[in-house]
């Protein structure tokens, strides 16, 4: 037993002594190995993966997918590829990873690469969740992210060059006759449109060759707009065309002809020549032109057959006067022009010009007449002999100006008010007005502003814009009746201010007529001052005199409009071959693509018209449909940039220009444009709502999309900024059932296609003012799609790899 | 009974004299070990380590050095090991290790070698430089780098 118990008591000891030894060799075991950590091996990770590519690679399961197609893009990095194959195929990823990971030797270290939270692959021998030290290297990736397309497409839309439009204006007046206009283009047209103002129904024809009959325009002011189509397009010619418009004593209150050609490699074209329109029948022509520079020289050829004085006049000056012994032609050189004109003032202006012939009759156009209203003091002074001569001058008034059919005269008798007794509205019935005069009786106060008032109303109701409106205010004595209308305190200020308004509001021409001993000449003066009319004075027996010497003056101003009334077998010609050339320094074509727009007038005072930052203005052009009458001025931005006034008073020598220059260095980013018409610089009014800017712009119309994720196309819905629709299928090979719209009411397309944002970004620039209409007219030949379809690029989201060792 | 006290008596001492003796010398080793005179050293090896480590990982000096002309023994050529320049390490180690030590600004022993096999000269090579598996401080830095177009591990030791 106690041997027994000696050798228990002997194991305990050695079993002791063998655990301390343990736990010493334990201590001391770092004595023969110790390992250090590494720092660097997570970088030198990320720096090798993103180093080596796919094709450079040796490593036979890579190169095998290259083989199988599984890889496409071998020029992609180690890391771009496990981040590529990643977003399709994790485990495939892992596998990659694997294979690679496999050839390290990384000893006793634990390194794993992460991409996001999805760790890919890993050597170690204890889990990351128990380390006590961890090591990260980082890098962003972009282009992918788990569950994204890990490349992407851009395309890119813009409009060709090709596509030219061009303009060939026919002058504020071109007549009276048959008349001719030239169109020179050279290249393949497209299309050919004709908007004019006319005054006949017409046949067309296209060097030669009848092209249709048309109507004329609803009105001298408001023209009619005709596409030349099919058969008549074959008639042009790439070069000079001749373009005649035949009818019964035709004339043209501006208009214009305006083609669409392809052209490749031209440049803009400075304008260096004006040319005649071809009349046959009497010359009768109104136009203007503009030199775009400092004007060097200047000539000037007539060919024409006119055996009456035929003058051309530029601004205000007559340049030629001259008659023909049958077909002639003039040569005017810049020797001869330069000694009459002054360049300079010729220079970077729209000037009138004029060619007509002298010793002829101007009449009244039909669509034009006057209205004119007798204002006439039945207070208690005119009693007697007074109100006698006023009775007969008003039948001598009604009798004159009702001479010419259309016109139509109204009257209003005044005294302490303008009573309706004694009132007759614009009528052209003489014997109704002579019958209201002969029941006028005098008697009362004299409220003149109360007659002028009842005028101006009546004008307001019942005349029009295109009515030459006059009024006749006689009295003679003082006004001493006050209108609320006016509320000036004062009678006679009442009366004056009555006139101004009248003028001011309606255009209303106001004459006056003071006679005997007691009338307030003063006063009379001062409203015939503010009213833009004439004043007259005299006695009793003067006052028939004078109001037939007021109508013959009104009817004088009517019939100085343009047309001529042809008398008689008088047949003159001239030749579209005429012209104006001049000489100056021409700026450098501009860059970019050329595109004309043309935007109709708000109202029928003003327009208005946008440029944005990134275009260049080439252009502008104001046209006016002044009809028989004149384009009195034009201002941009409130400032004018062309008075006829400022050429004389007499507007019948002047010319008239359709198509007004606005300099390049007026025009701003947003613009308004002012146009007034009349006959002369008191007797005007505001223009048409027909008018239009046609402005020219340079820009190079280009627009990318963003990378999106497909290209497919689509069937687009287009609005143009006159309301016309185009559907076209973008690129022109697409077939599928994708619908997009760019309309006022309605965008849309998909931001995911390429084609469709490069399409969309491009419409986007066509929209000059973002109104959802497109201001650039074009057809689907005109719009090009580069498919500059580029697989790989990166997607801007992108994932963060990260290179781990811990232990 | 007396003879058998003092056999148990004798063996027991011996035994714990054998224990006692053992425990001794190993806390002799622990406190040598854990002496700050250790960590220095270890320390030092890490230091030369990253040394040689990041100096190979270098394109070197001249960038197209050769055993001539080296001043700075890199293996790097557009970021993998050019074979012409680990050649030459392989050959400047051979003929003169203690330049290399120069060369690399260290003290102790080094060696290095590749995941992937290396072939000089025909014949296969184990690593480059000294190594003694029985040294008593010894450190293992581990870096990856691109040789033969293939991603390797390059495990560099510091010894002495």
């Amino acid at each position: 037993m106690a041997i027994k118990k000696r050798g228990v008591f002997f194991s305990i000891d050695s079993l002791i002594a063998l655990i301390i030894i343990l736990l010493v060799l334990i201590i001391s075991y770092p004595v023969f190995f110790k390992s250090e950590p590494n720092v660097e091996v997570h970088y030198d990770i990320i720096n090798t993966f993103s180093s080596l590519k796919v094709s450079e690679i040796n490593n036979s399961y890579v190169q095998s997918l290259v083989a199988q197609g599984v890889i496409n893009n071998t020029n992609n990095s180690l890391l771009e590829q496990i981040g590529e194959i990643y977003v399709t195929d994790i485990n495939l990823s892992r596998s990659f990873s694997d294979s690679i990971f496999s050839e390290l030797d990384f000893g006793n270290m634990n390194v794993g690469i992460w991409y996001g939270d999805k760790l890919i692959s890993s050597l170690n021998s204890t889990p990351i969740e128990t380390a006590e030290r961890i090591d990260t290297a980082r890098q962003v990736i972009s282009g992918i992210k788990e569950g994204g397309s890990v490349s992407g497409f851009s395309a890119r839309a813009f409009l060709t060059s090709n596509l030219r439009s061009k303009y060939f204006y026919f002058g504020g007046y071109a007549g009276d006759g048959n008349i001719t206009a030239g169109v020179d283009y050279n290249g393949t047209i497209n299309s050919a449109e004709i908007e004019l103002a006319i005054n006949n129904d017409f046949d067309l024809y296209i060097n030669g060759n009848y092209a249709g009959r048309y109507k004329e325009s609803p009105s001298d002011f408001t023209p009619v707009r005709y596409n030349l189509v099919g058969g008549n397009l074959s008639y042009f010619n790439s070069g000079a065309n001749v373009i005649d418009i035949k009818g019964d004593n035709l004339y043209i209150a501006g208009g214009f002809i305006k083609v669409d050609y392809d052209i490749s490699g031209a440049q803009y074209e400075h304008a260096s020549k004006y040319s005649f329109p071809g009349v046959s029948g009497l010359i009768n022509v109104y136009d203007g032109f503009y030199v775009p520079g400092n004007l060097s020289a200047l000539e000037i050829y007539l060919h024409f057959n006119s055996s009456y004085n035929t003058f051309l006049n530029i601004g205000n000056k007559t340049v030629f006067r001259n008659s023909t012994q049958g077909e002639q032609s003039f040569l005017i050189d810049n020797a001869q022009l330069s000694s009459l004109l002054d360049y300079n003032s010729l220079s970077k202006n729209t000037i009138p010009v004029r060619f007509g012939m002298e010793n002829v009759s101007y009449a009244g156009n039909l669509s034009t007449n006057a209205d004119v209203i007798s204002v006439s003091d039945l207070s208690g002074s005119m009693v007697g002999a007074e109100l006698i001569a006023v009775k007969e001058s008003n039948k001598i008034l009604i009798d004159v100006v009702l001479n010419v059919s259309g016109n139509r005269v109204g009257l209003v008798g005044y005294s302490s008010l303008a009573y309706q007794d004694y009132f007759h509205s614009l009528s052209n019935n003489s014997a109704s007005l002579k019958s209201e005069v002969d029941s006028w009786s005098a008697g009362g106060f004299t409220c003149i502003c109360c007659g002028i008032n009842r005028a101006a109303s009546e004008f307001a109701a019942n005349s029009s814009i295109y009515r030459l409106k006059s009024m006749i205010v006689m009295s003679d004595g003082g006004a001493n009746k006050k209108c609320d209308e006016q509320n000036t305190g004062n009678p006679k200020n009442d009366a004056i201010q009555a006139a101004c308004e009248a003028h001011n509001n309606y255009n209303i021409t106001v004459h006056a007529v003071g006679f005997g001993n007691g009338a307030d000449e003063d006063t009379l003066q001062q409203i015939a001052a503010c009213g833009g009319g004439d004043y007259y004075f005299g006695s009793v027996s003067e006052l028939v005199d004078i109001y037939k010497q007021i109508a013959n003056n009104i009817l004088s101003a009517l019939y100085k409009e343009q047309t001529i009334l042809a008398i008689g077998n008088v047949y003159t010609r001239l030749y579209p071959d005429s012209y104006i050339e001049f000489s100056y320094v021409k700026e450098p074509p501009p860059f970019g693509l050329l595109t004309s727009v043309e935007k109709v007038f708000n109202n029928a005072a003003s327009g208005s018209f946008s440029v944005s930052n990134d275009s260049t203005i080439v252009e502008t052009k104001v046209i006016s449909y002044s009809g028989p009458q004149w384009t009195n001025n034009v201002l941009i931005n409130e400032i004018p940039i062309y008075e006829l006034g400022d050429y004389g008073s007499e507007y019948v020598s002047l010319g008239d220009p359709y198509a007004i220059n606005i300099p390049n260095s007026f025009i701003q980013g947003n613009n308004i444009v002012n146009v007034s018409i009349g006959i002369s610089p008191a007797n005007y009014s505001v223009g048409t709502s027909s008018n239009k800017i046609i402005y020219t712009i340079a820009k190079d119309f280009l627009a990318y999309s963003s990378i999106a994720s497909i290209t497919e196309g689509c069937n687009w819905n287009i609005q143009f900024e006159d309301d016309s629709n185009l559907t076209i299928s973008i690129p022109s090979v697409y077939s599928g059932a994708n619908v997009c719209y760019y309309q006022e009411n309605i965008q849309q397309y998909d931001g995911n296609d390429a084609l469709q944002g490069a399409v969309y970004n491009l419409l986007r620039i066509l929209d000059f003012n973002l109104n959802n209409k497109i201001d650039t007219k074009f057809s689907e030949q005109d719009m090009q799609i580069d498919f500059s379809e580029v697989t790989g690029i990166p997607f801007t989201w992108s994932t963060e790899v990260q290179v781990r060792t811990w232990s | 009974m007396k003879v058998s006290k003092a056999q148990a008596w004798g063996f027991d001492l011996a035994v714990s004299a054998i224990i006692f003796l053992a425990a001794a010398f190993l806390l002799y080793i622990y406190t040598l070990n854990s002496s700050s005179g250790t960590d220095e050293k270890l320390s030092i090896l890490s230091h030369e380590g990253e040394i040689v480590s990041n100096t190979l990982l270098s394109e070197g000096y001249p960038s197209n050095w050769d055993e001539s002309s080296v001043v700075k023994i890199g293996l790097l050529t557009d970021k993998k090991i050019n074979e012409t320049k680990l050649e030459s390490f392989y050959n400047l180690a051979q003929i003169d290790y203690g330049k290399t030590k120069t060369l690399f600004g260290i003290r102790h022993n080094y060696y290095v070698n590749l995941s992937e096999s290396v072939v000089i000269g025909g014949s296969r090579i184990e690593g480059i430089g000294l190594l003694d598996p029985n040294s008593d401080n010894l450190v293992r830095i581990t870096r990856v780098s691109i040789y033969k177009d293939v991603p390797i591990t390059l495990t560099i030791y510091l010894w002495e």
